[in-house]
Order: C-alpha cells, then structure tokens, then sequence
C-alpha cells in the first residue's frame, strides 16, 4: 500500500514534483503538496506584505524553509531628505547591529555615477538617499539566510530620484554562519530616521 | 495554471568536478528562464573566480568557440571596482567570485532568454554575489550573449582550472511564464 492513497492500482507508484501518476482525492493532494511530491506551480511564493507609515523599523521575521528569497519595496518615502535605509540580520532572534556586514554598490546616474563600499559596517544599504515625496523602489534576492553552514548574502537593485533620476545595484554580505530568522529595515546609519513603505517578501521555491 | 516561476530542475554540484552540466532544461515550454546559484564554493583554500558558463547546443554539444560576448563589472567591497568585458570569448563570465566554504561562497540568479528559438541569439543577464579572504564582499553584473542563432537546450557551470574544483553547491532552474 502507498503511503498516499492514489486510485486506481498505484501502489507502487512513486510520486514526485513534475512526475504524478494516478487520480488524487483531495486528501491526497493535501498529503503529497505538504509533502513536496504535488505539481502545482507557482514557485514564487507570498510570505508577507507589510505597509508601515511613518515608522522607523519593519521587520520580517517570518522566513519559512526557503533558502532563497524574493523582497520587492516601493513607494518608500522618508520624514527627512538623504535618509539610507539598510537591513540588519536577526541571528536565531538577535538583532545583528555590529560593524560585520560588507557591501558594495554602483550608483548609475545622469552625467556621472559612482562606487559606494564597506567592509565593516553595522548594515547593509538597500535603498539609500530617498528625498521626501518621491516614492521609490527596488528588489533584494536574499541567499542563505536559514542556513546556519553558509554566510547569508543578498544582492539588489533600486531607483531614486531628486533632479533626476538614479538607480542603484551591488551585494551585501554578514559573513557569519549562522542561522538568520529574519531582518530589519531601518536607517543604514544610526540616524533613526522615520518612513514609509509597501514590502513583499516571497519565497522562492525549490524541490531535492 | 498558477503563473510566474515555475520549478524545472535542481542540480547538486559535487565536489571535485570543475564541470556541471544542466542539461534539457530549455524547452519550448518557455522564452524566459531564471537560473539560481546558491552556496557555490571551491573544495580547497583557492580565493578565486569561476570562470562561468557555457551553453549547450540543440546535439547536446557544450558550445566552447568564441561565440559569446559580455560585458562584466565587478563590485568590491574592499577596492575599485573593475569593469571586463569581452566581444569574442568561450564562456560567459558571471562574477562568481568563491573560495573554500569557511571563507566564502558565490552565487546569484540570471535570466536566460530565447534559448529555445533557434533564429535567436541566446541573451542572459545576471546579479551575482560572493565573497573569498581576498576580495571580500564581491557582487557581480553581467549583460552577456551567445552570438549564434540556434536552440540552446542547457548550460555548463565552467571552471577551466583543474586547481579549483568545486566544493559544493545547488543550480536551480525556473521557467518563468
């Protein structure tokens, strides 16, 4: 008899993602999904969106079992010009707020661009120097983080604008393994400075 | 049927093997495909680069002429940031900047586009990100394209170095509908 209880004659019948044999009741859709051995598409997965006013932290500490995940931010807006957003890492529930974190950023802009780096500093910039009422945005990839054998990672892209408008990419690194549970957004500096913003965080996905 | 990323593949890079075939995972099925590199790293204490990837043709052939081009920068954290690029090479070079597991690892996620339309050029972008004792923090950003109109049925993770094989690491495949 197969663990799920497929009709007709499938005793024997392994079942995998992309590869199911059989007619399924529902229960055996409900089994084989909370097993992973149930094709349904879509791996981008919602974990959580989050719309804060006028704060000067959000955190996301719901990471699920992915190993990679997806962060969209958009009409983010800050209390004071030239406010740097970062993200800090929980480390199994304890904020990170060390000088451990390494980044590196390309400014791309009108006329003239720039290099943006640290080596050690208490955060990792995402979205840096948003004037007031301009509502920008941008995407994070996060690597790592509930592995506790590897460094957590995460790369990004992201638009301002002032007198015209800026895009921004490059990676961030906590080279520490350990097992993140989650992250704050806040100020890249010790300036505390409140905002503004949507945020999704999805999960991306995968099968052994 | 559910949209946006659809799961294709994953490979388990083994150590000691400084190539990984992904293989028969562009289809008709798709024009768009995001690829995803996590927890790469070399098997030994080499700080270093992978060299990047290759195609595989419609035969099942790795493509190693000099028919792809690409343009690379760099992001250090640590020093200046350098921009590569070349218009007649044997890989596209991703970035992917590694060392042993206790110092680092590399990875990121790139899109591949029109592999599957043979009248195409196959075009990838990509976002990298790694790290080794002597870079540091590295991200990468590479625009690249195979120069030969024909079906591409997969890739090759290339590492043309016998010195610095592979210590680990998952390649993950998605179409992306």
């Amino acid at each position: 008899m197969s663990e799920f209880g497929y009709i007709p004659d499938s005793a024997n019948i392994e079942q995998s993602f992309g590869n199911n044999k059989g007619i399924f009741t529902p229960k055996d859709i409900y089994d084989l999904t909370r097993a992973d051995k149930y094709t349904n598409y879509g791996q981008l997965e919602l974990i959580e969106t989050q719309t804060v006013s006028t704060v000067n932290t959000v955190n996301f500490t719901n990471l699920g079992d992915y190993n990679v995940h997806f962060l969209t931010v958009n009409n983010l807006q800050v209390a004071v010009t030239n406010t740097r957003l970062g993200v800090r890492f929980y480390e199994s529930g304890v904020l990170e707020t060390a000088g451990v974190y390494q980044w590196a950023y390309q400014q791309c802009l009108q006329g003239s661009g720039g290099e943006f780096k640290a080596t050690s500093h208490s955060s990792i910039p995402i979205q840096i120097e948003q004037p007031i009422n301009f509502g920008g945005g941008g995407y994070n990839y996060f690597y790592n983080l509930i592995d506790n054998t590897k460094f957590s990672f995460l790369t990004n892209q992201h638009n301002r604008i002032s007198n015209a408008m800026i895009g921004e990419f490059g990676s961030g690194v906590m080279p520490q393994t350990s097992e993140v549970t989650g992250f704050q957004i806040g100020s890249y500096d010790s300036s505390n400075e409140n905002f503004s913003l949507t945020a999704s965080l999805y999960g991306i996905k995968e099968y052994s | 049927m559910a949209t946006n990323l659809q799961f294709i593949n994953k490979t388990e890079v083994t150590s000691g093997v400084t190539t990984v075939n992904v293989d028969n995972v562009f289809t008709d099925q798709y024009d768009v495909y995001m690829v995803q590199i996590t927890g790469l790293h070399q098997n030994s204490n080499v700080a270093n680069d992978v060299e990047g990837i290759r195609l595989i043709d419609n035969s099942g052939s790795v493509v190693t002429g000099s028919e792809y081009a690409w343009a690379l920068l760099i992001l250090y954290s640590g020093t200046t940031f350098s921009e590569q690029k070349s218009t007649s090479d044997t890989r596209l070079r991703l970035g992917l900047l590694t060392d042993q597991l206790s110092d680092g690892q590399t990875g990121g996620t790139f899109y591949v586009y029109n592999p599957n339309d043979s009248s195409s050029y196959t075009f990838i972008n990509s976002k990298t990100f790694g790290m080794n004792t002597s870079d540091n923090n590295a991200g990468g950003k590479m625009i690249g394209v195979h120069k030969t109109a024909e079906t591409i049925r997969g890739f090759q993770l290339y590492e043309s170095n016998a010195g610095r094989p592979f210590g680990g690491g998952q390649i993950t495949v998605y179409g992306v509908k």
